[in-house]
């Protein structure tokens, strides 16, 4: 885009002007050689800092365990990968196992991760020119007119933003209406808009509702802003990912623009406007059942299938994802009420080595509530959002799969109306009514140009769709091995804790006297 | 390999074959085949001990289990004529330390057979021994849970025996539960695949035959207590159950014995209740009562609450076996390059899988098992204390009416001797408690710490187990992905 190459703005950031020489090769290049340029690092770690304030146990942007600090600087990417290992509070301070094998197993797989991203770095859309951190959520008033206000920090290497780094404070609906618009403007030409994480009346309801400071971890409420404040970075940082759509000026405004946007009216699922989306879903599902078009593309032929599919599939998984997540809570609590009966018996136990042994037992089974509790937490935070997200992405697709469907029907029909046209003008023709031949001559030249766009503008977004989900694939492709991996990682350090506890366990059992 | 057949639930098993050179380890052999009783009984014709080719015929939700405690196990197990499978079951983990030699215990008594039908289970009770009041040396014979209860009656019935704690009786072979998750599981096989079928019934049999195996080794605990026990295990109807070869004719109780027996237990509590305000004479006994009620309560509690642990582990262990399904059927709707991953991905969970279900065992086994058995044990010494109670007060009404034969200067002989016989029933029962509660002192701390070792090596060779089995996925991921690329 033309918008890519437009002058670095005035300098108003010291560091900019340090590095304006690189500026052009940085925007290429971030990825490669980002140790060069200085300024990267305050990138790659700004977002750490800035959110130590609301670290909780599920924040993967909280700080980060030194070791990998070096690595750190080399790309700004690694900032999502280390949320493995910071995926709680619990495990990131975990660098010991008794096993020589697994000592070194936490830096191995930090390895291991490295080397998977670099495989990719030579393709373009990996590269992340934008870095969108989303944080400090905040209750604004209370009762039914409360929200709840994020900051929205942004890091950036493109010269199209004023500064490198700034923050604005948004509230939910605000990302909603920057969906609107970017869906309006891009849908019709088939690009793939990001969805915005969905409207939670419960959510909503429970955080106006309740007193006070909502944002802490412990109420369910706190739960819900944080699950929402992740999923919200996820989507700034997912539209910020798209070579188009960072460049778009709504985009830019959002993330830039010092004052509270203009509220969105047509955001709220009460609002007149809410109803009338409805009724366009509803009646868009009737057409897309009716309006099959013959599909004379083998390609998306077999990717419509194939998303209807993966969607099936994906609700499948996701829907056995959230069963474990429940379940995985269940375990906790009972371990934790477990605990406490053992702790109970420790204190009635007359026998001294004996009573010891059991409170220390209901020690350890608290640790593994506690433990039990972080793995549920990493059972959503990252499978069951990995898969939500993907479940509203391909939603996306079929939308925009969907909008192909329509363009087609247009443009056939456009070309029946020109035979009509035609039909019509030779009849007049044959009637030697040659005042009116002229008009229908018009006529069907107003209708060939139709056809004709019509037919351009269904090569364009096939084009663009093809583009577009190959782009959709490959980062899908590249999200699903991150996370699941994080996942496995985060899985294996619980395993290497629960080790660590049940050894520290062991000598007490065997310390019972039994004289 | 002997065949056993049962045909309308009688059982005929040819003799088995024993090693007269391993007398200390008995080839075990159990055989389980449980029925639901919706079937006729001409259906159930089980025929076990051909390996692969056990077959049952013509029901549904059958269930046959061939076990042989010498390790290697083999379940087998019907819901349709043509899923059979064999699983091999780790049963190395229950060691037979009970197993005595006979030069130090004159009487040793395990069980080597069961065999469950519909709702009796039929135990085979071995017995070895070098006591002349027994015919024979080496003999066996069938009982059933029934026969247990009424042995486990007659001892408590016994005053002689007051001053003993009484083995608790084993508890009744519950297989109700098992059955009806079984039932259920057939019920749902349409709204599964055959794999995820396979997992479920893999894990119910795997639960299934656990608990069998813990009923089994309940008797078994409830007899060798007896038989250790130097005064309980010359009881005359111990003798007889051992080996009296034939059915102890014990009839239903008529209306009248139910009364009684309602009305025991109702006085058993108003007793508990009435004789918890009695001051007792010695502080020893004073401090065990209180200390024994308070244990029971939390043992109760912690072994109930234990039990939860497990059974919310094992909702989460039957997640796993959608989950690697749904995984599966993901990546085979996935055409790009995450396909083989995702596959491999599946696999992680249904190996995890197989890791939970064992630390779920283990915890039931080691944690959970040692808190339920000591809640009866604690609750048979609390017995112990109620009819020590009920000696002391029997003494001190027998002071006070000698006080009132005195005062009335009538009958004075007969009340001496009656406070005498009073007096000495409770000094001795006294003594005897004494004893058989710093004995039980013992038992339970060497029990727990059995318990809680086993406990944390199991946990933590779990534990182990499956942070390598992560590690080595994650490296055969990386494995894959360079593959791909």
């Amino acid at each position: 885009m033309a918008d890519d190459r437009e002058p670095p703005p005035i300098f108003t950031d010291v560091n900019v002007k340090q590095d304006s020489d690189h500026e052009e090769d940085l925007f290429q290049s971030a990825i490669e050689e980002p140790a060069r340029d200085p300024s990267m690092d305050s990138i790659g770690n700004g977002p750490f800092s800035s959110n130590d304030d609301i670290s909780t146990g599920n924040d993967f942007m909280s700080s980060n365990s030194g070791a990998r600090g070096k690595e750190e600087k080399e790309k700004v990417r690694d900032r999502e990968m280390d949320a493995a290992s910071t995926s709680s509070t619990i495990i990131s301070n975990i660098n010991y196992f008794p096993d020589t094998s697994g000592g070194d197993a936490a830096s191995n797989s930090g390895r291991f991760i490295k080397e998977m991203s670099q495989e990719e770095e030579n393709e373009e859309d990996d590269k992340f020119p934008i870095v969108i951190s989303v944080s400090e959520p905040q209750k604004v008033n209370e009762g039914l007119q409360a929200f709840v206000q994020y900051k929205v920090q942004t890091e950036t290497s493109l010269p199209i933003f004023k500064k490198k780094k700034f923050s604005v404070l948004r509230r939910f609906s605000d990302f909603l209406g920057l969906h609107e618009k970017l869906q309006e403007k891009h849908l019709h030409l088939g690009r793939l808009v990001p969805p915005a994480p969905e409207k939670s009346m419960i959510g909503t309801t429970k955080m106006k509702m309740s007193k006070g400071d909502t944002t802490g971890q412990e109420s369910s409420s706190g739960e819900f802003v944080e699950r929402r404040r992740a999923a919200l970075e996820r989507y700034l940082n997912r539209t910020a990912q798209h070579p188009v759509l960072r460049m778009d000026p709504d985009f830019r405004e959002f993330l830039e623009m010092d004052e509270a946007l203009p509220k969105a009216s047509n955001t709220s699922a009460f609002s007149g406007a809410g109803v009338m989306r409805l009724f366009s879903k509803v009646g868009e599902q009737v057409t897309r059942m009716t309006g099959k078009i013959e599909e004379k593309d083998e390609w998306f032929e077999e990717k419509t299938v194939q998303i209807d599919n993966m969607e099936t599939q994906l609700k499948k998984l996701h829907a056995s994802v959230e069963v474990l997540f429940h379940h995985r809570r269940d375990l906790a609590n009972s371990t934790g009420i477990f605990a406490k009966s053992a702790a109970m018996l420790a204190n009635c136990e007359e026998h001294t080595s004996l009573s010891r042994a059991l409170s220390q037992l209901a020690e350890t089974e608290e640790k593994i509530d506690l433990l039990y509790q972080e793995q549920a937490n990493v059972d959503f935070t990252l499978f069951a959002e990995l898969l939500r997200d993907y479940i509203g992405l391909l939603g996306t697709v079929k939308e925009v799969l969907h909008q192909r469907v329509k363009i087609h029907s247009n443009w056939t029909s456009a070309q029946t109306t020109l035979a009509k046209k035609r039909e019509a003008k030779v009849k007049l023709e044959l009637a030697g009514k040659h005042d009116k031949v002229q008009a229908a001559q018009e006529e069907v030249r107003e209708w060939e140009e139709k056809v004709e766009a019509g037919e351009k503008e269904f090569q364009n977004i096939s084009a663009m769709i093809k583009k577009e989900m190959e782009r959709f694939d490959r980062i899908r492709v590249r999200d699903f091995k991150e996370t699941l991996v994080k996942y496995l990682e985060a899985l294996m350090l619980h395993q290497q804790q629960l080790v660590k506890y049940w050894e520290a366990f062991l000598p007490e059992a065997r310390s019972i006297s039994t004289s | 390999m002997h065949a056993s057949l049962i045909v309308g639930g009688v059982l005929k098993r040819p003799q088995m074959p024993k090693n007269s050179n391993h007398p200390k380890k008995p080839l075990h052999n159990v055989i389980l085949a449980l029925r639901k009783s919706k079937f006729p009984v001409e259906e159930n014709i089980c025929r076990s001990g051909e390996g692969k080719k056990s077959t049952f015929t013509g029901s549904r939700g059958l269930i046959g289990w061939r076990i042989k405690k010498t390790c290697d196990v083999t379940v087998k197990m019907m819901v349709d004529s043509d899923a059979t499978t064999d699983i091999p079951i780790d049963g190395g983990d229950r060691k037979r330390a009970e197993t005595v030699d006979l030069t130090d215990a004159p009487l040793v008594v395990d069980i080597s057979d069961a065999v469950s039908e519909r709702d009796k289970v039929k135990f085979t009770v071995h017995t070895k021994t070098t006591l002349p009041a027994f015919r024979k040396p080496d003999f066996s014979v069938v009982r059933e849970h029934e026969e247990f209860v009424w042995l486990h009656d007659r001892f408590v019935e016994n005053q002689g025996y007051a001053g003993y704690i009484i083995p608790p009786a084993p508890p009744f072979p519950d297989f109700e539960n098992s059955r009806r998750k079984l039932q259920q599981l057939s019920e749902s096989e349409g709204l599964m695949t055959k794999e995820e079928f396979g997992k479920f019934k893999q894990d119910l049999e795997a639960e299934y035959l656990a608990l069998f195996k813990k009923t089994v080794a309940m008797h078994e605990a409830f007899l060798i207590r007896l038989a250790s026990h130097p005064e309980l295990r010359d009881d005359v109807n111990f003798r007889v159950f051992l080996e009296y070869d034939q059915e102890i004719g014990i009839r239903g109780k008529n209306k009248k014995e139910m009364f009684d027996s309602i009305k025991k237990i109702i006085s058993k509590h108003g007793d508990e209740v009435w004789l918890s305000g009695q001051k007792d004479v010695d502080d020893f006994f004073d401090q065990q009562k209180g200390f024994l009620n308070e244990y029971h309560t939390h043992v109760k509690e912690a072994a109930k609450k234990s039990d939860n642990v497990v059974s919310e582990h094992k909702n989460l262990i039957n997640d796993h076996v959608k989950l690697s399904s749904y995984m599966t059927q993901l990546a085979s709707a996935d055409k790009s390059g995450l396909s083989k991953f995702l596959e491999a991905y599946s696999d992680i969970f249904e190996k995890s899988r197989k890791v939970e279900f064992k630390k779920a065992s283990d915890h039931d086994l080691k944690l959970t098992d040692t808190l339920v058995y000591y809640q009866r044990e604690t609750q048979a010494a609390k017995d112990l204390c109620l009819r020590r109670s009920r000696a002391l007060h029997d003494f001190e009404e027998a002071n006070k009416s000698l006080e009132r034969a005195r005062a009335k200067n009538k009958d004075i002989q007969q009340a001496e001797n009656h406070r005498e016989e009073c007096q000495k029933t409770f000094e001795k029962l006294s003594e005897l408690a004494k004893s058989e509660l710093r004995d039980y002192r013992g038992r339970r701390v060497v029990a727990f710490r059995k318990g809680l070792i086993e406990l944390a090596e199991l946990e933590l060779k779990h534990a182990k187990a499956h942070f390598q089995l992560l590690q080595h996925s994650l490296e055969s991921l990386k494995g894959e992905k360079n593959g791909v690329a």
